[in-house]
């Protein structure tokens, strides 16, 4: 088990480390030699640096564990909102860089829960702060300076969402290699912020390792965020630019779904009306017009859907016409598994995230391509919201949000 | 910051010396973790020796800031090592220990040493302290606050006042009980509801959180959780069982509720009683104060103690009440040992006037599932802010010998 684990964790790095391009299956033997083959799957991976222009969780590809929390700012005061943020950026910063907790002598519990072994490992964790529109209320007299696009998640015709999963003021998303480091990070996050933050809703999440290769499986055994903006287009794509507050300078616009998979259901469904359905292979990837997982999908000699439906997920989510070109969007989907509903069916499903420069460009405007699709049979978005993920903390003396937070009055 | 390169030198050192070829390479190949391991292994052989005859003289600490300190327990009896100030800043404060300390372990301690002088103490059970010789630290890098244990009088004072505090408030509870029985039995829900709700208040002001009236609190108060019948469970008695009783009335034929109303009235008889021929304990009261905080988050707050009252604000606020009384009878040694007890009782402040406020609107007679979400995380957040204030008072409190 660990040698299969193994492999899928430098496989995931080794994407990683092309940052999206859509070289895909070309990764191969070439990048597996230019990947250190020191780390094994129990290993801790080496920290990412956490300081820079961009929050490092932002464009990282999609690592074996995860959790979503989103949560309300419960204190009153504009100071106080400060105060929390620079206790998240304290820290996370501590969390992502690892060492020894300070021993606190007799004066109090440990300063550590000791999940990770005395020494903490950094481990790969990367913690993601996102903010929701209902910051920008009357709080904190933020109202003038939201992000121009940020608004509620609306409902779509297809949703089933659950008030209790849905909004909040503040997304954190944190990802590890391994889960007891997700966890880890966690509580102590909230133990340090206490007071000034609620956790509202919650979704754990896990990536699967490729099997056998190229992108991740979700659960309906389709390979699941293949197609993804290059790196030279996300400044164009995913990062805020124009027309912006100044502030949101080397942030993204985040869409967080939590969609319900029917997979008993799905389970009774032939391959070939699940791969139209879908509009790619199951066992490889491919575009149904074409041959590896890499191949772009082309609908240019197939008018009426002869080889790719019409109605196909990826062709109507994206086109490929130069007019559908700017509604493309950075994803990353990770599986979440719940328990149970009433009646016995497993409660699974996808925790689809996406980062974009323009959230009515982009994802609003998929997701209205997308309404009634064969799948909505089968998938069922229960929850989620919108928010902003912040620019990265560029040093030791920033903070989350200091743009946002400073000299306003 | 200086102090961890020198202790990563030293592993270094120790790992040419004992380790094999193959456990060199990982030292210099790998990172921190592997020399943390290595440390681990140094440690093993360069414990200090503790005894009745030598209370570590074979210590020698580097320079402030973070010190590993090793010890081995050479002695036949099981014991208790501090690091303990020596000098007029630092004196009769404890700075680390290791409790217990069985004989021949050797266990490694961390702490961080501020300049000055300090000495390790050994206690071995039903012996006199043993104080080693002092050493002297120079240095820059900062230390840990030391903490003068509470001397067990002051303690032992704190808990007798307690005590009186709560035999004076037992005959008017035992009153307001044996009334609502009478009122049960003459029929008077709506009278026995109003009484209910003062008494059941009465006692959750008195602090009772884990266990402090031993068995008897689980009879007056206790939930039917770890019964096999669950509320119908004979054992289930007390507030909650009665509580269900007068807001459930289906629930409870009128001869049941009759008794039920009478085993608590005789259950806080009982305590009187007790109370009267006996004292609460000493070794748990420095605990009393944020286990009440502990107690109201869960169950309180997660609904789990509402049998059809919903009155769980006015239990909240009982319990800070009664927090508040704990805390002002340790607030003298509480002064010298706590840095941050003005924001304390600052924000306990702050909470019982938000709870209070709450409790006298809507929001006190509804149903925490069916409270704005926006109200139920402001109380979460607020008695939960307290309780991570609180929980330093229990280490700092915690009673420790002295002799």
């Amino acid at each position: 088990m660990t040698g299969i684990q193994r492999r899928g964790l430098l496989r995931a790095g080794a994407v990683g480390a092309l940052g999206g391009t859509a070289v895909g299956a070309g990764l191969g033997p070439e990048v597996r030699a230019g990947t250190a083959p020191a780390a094994g799957a129990l290993d801790p991976a080496a920290p990412i640096p956490f300081h820079g222009v961009h929050q490092p969780g932002v464009t990282r590809e999609v690592v074996a564990s995860a959790v979503y929390v989103a949560c309300d700012v419960t204190v009153t005061r504009r100071r106080e909102l400060a105060r929390l943020m620079r206790t998240l950026t304290d820290r996370s910063r501590s969390l992502c860089t690892g060492g020894r907790p300070p021993d606190v002598g007799i004066t109090s519990p440990p300063s550590d829960s000791g999940v990770l072994g005395p020494e903490v490992p950094a481990d790969g964790l990367t913690v993601t702060v996102s903010v929701g529109a209902s910051l920008f209320d009357d709080r904190f007299g933020l109202r003038g300076r939201k992000p121009r696009r940020l608004q509620p998640m609306g409902t779509f015709p297809d949703d089933d969402l659950d008030p209790d999963l849905c909004h909040g003021d503040l997304m954190l998303m944190l990802a590890a290699p391994h889960a007891d480091t997700v966890l880890h990070a966690l509580r102590d996050l909230l133990r340090h912020t206490r007071g000034a933050l609620q956790p509202r809703w919650r979704v754990d999440a896990f990536g699967s390792p490729p099997r056998p290769a190229g992108t991740q499986r979700n659960l309906m055994g389709f390979m699941d965020g293949t197609a993804n903006p290059a790196e030279t287009e996300y400044d164009r794509l995913v990062w805020a630019g124009a027309n912006e507050p100044a502030w949101t300078a080397g942030g993204s616009y985040q869409v967080v779904r939590v969609i319900r998979m029917f997979v008993e259901f799905w389970d009774r469904v032939g391959l070939n009306e699940q791969e139209r359905m879908i509009g790619r292979r199951r066992d490889t990837g491919a575009p149904l017009s074409g041959s590896a997982e890499t191949d772009l999908p082309d609908y240019s000699n197939d008018p009426v859907g002869n080889t790719t439906p019409l109605d196909a997920h990826i062709r109507m989510a994206n086109p490929r016409t130069p007019a559908t070109d700017g509604s493309r969007m950075l994803r990353r989907a990770y599986n979440y598994d719940r328990g149970l509903d009433p009646n016995g069916d497993l409660d699974m499903g996808l925790v689809f995230m996406a980062y974009q420069s323009d959230l009515e460009r982009a994802f609003v405007t998929v997701q209205k391509r997308l309404e009634g699709e064969p799948l909505v049979d089968y998938i069922s978005p229960i929850g989620g919201g919108y928010f902003f993920a912040l620019p990265g903390v560029r040093d030791t003396s920033d903070w989350y949000g200091q743009g946002l937070l400073s000299g306003v009055t | 910051m200086a102090t961890c390169s020198r202790l990563h030198l030293v592993a270094t050192t120790l790992v040419l010396v004992t380790a094999t070829s193959v456990g060199l390479l990982a030292a210099m190949t790998g990172g921190d973790r592997h020399v943390a391991g290595a440390e681990t292994n140094a440690a093993a052989t360069d414990a200090i020796d503790v005894s009745m005859s030598d209370c570590g003289a074979g210590w020698a600490p580097g320079p402030a800031g973070a010190q590993e300190i090793s010890l081995h327990n050479a002695d036949f009896r099981s014991g208790e090592v501090r690091v303990v100030g020596v000098d007029a800043a630092h004196a009769r404060q404890v700075f680390a220990e290791l409790e217990p300390f069985g004989p021949g372990t050797t266990v490694t301690i961390h702490v961080r040493l501020a300049a000055g002088q300090y000495a390790l103490q050994c206690l071995f059970d039903e012996q006199s302290p043993l104080t080693g010789p002092a050493r002297t630290i120079t240095g820059d890098g900062p230390g840990v606050r030391g903490v003068v244990p509470i001397p067990q009088n002051q303690l032992i004072r704190a808990t007798l006042r307690y005590t009186d505090l709560v035999r004076g408030r037992l005959p008017r509870l035992e009153q307001q009980t044996r009334a609502l029985a009478r009122a049960v039995t003459v029929g008077n829900l709506g009278e026995a509801k109003r009484l209910w709700l003062l008494a059941h208040a009465g006692y959750e002001r008195l602090g009772a959180a884990y266990d402090a009236f031993g068995d008897l609190d689980g009879v007056i108060n206790g939930l039917p959780s770890g019964l096999p019948r669950g509320v119908r469970d004979p054992a289930f008695t007390g507030f909650h069982r009665v509580e269900l009783a007068l807001w459930d009335p289906s629930s409870t034929g009128p001869a049941a509720r009759r008794h039920q109303a009478q085993v608590l009235a005789d259950a806080v008889g009982d305590l009187r009683d007790e109370l009267a021929v006996s004292q609460l304990d000493p070794l748990t009261f420095s605990i009393r104060a944020h286990e009440i905080a502990e107690n109201l988050l869960r169950p309180v707050l997660t609904g789990r103690a509402d049998f059809g009252s919903h009155s769980d604000l006015a239990t909240v606020a009982a319990g800070l009440e009664g927090t508040q009384v704990v805390l002002r009878l340790v607030r003298k040694p509480l002064k010298t040992r706590y840095p941050h007890v003005r924001t304390l009782y600052r924000e306990l402040d702050r909470a019982r006037h938000l709870i209070g406020r709450l409790a006298r609107g809507s929001l006190g007679r509804t149903a925490i599932a069916d409270w704005p979400l926006a109200q139920r995380q402001r109380v979460d957040a607020v008695v939960a802010q307290l309780a991570e204030r609180l929980a330093p008072v229990a280490s700092v409190l915690e009673p420790r010998r002295t002799t």
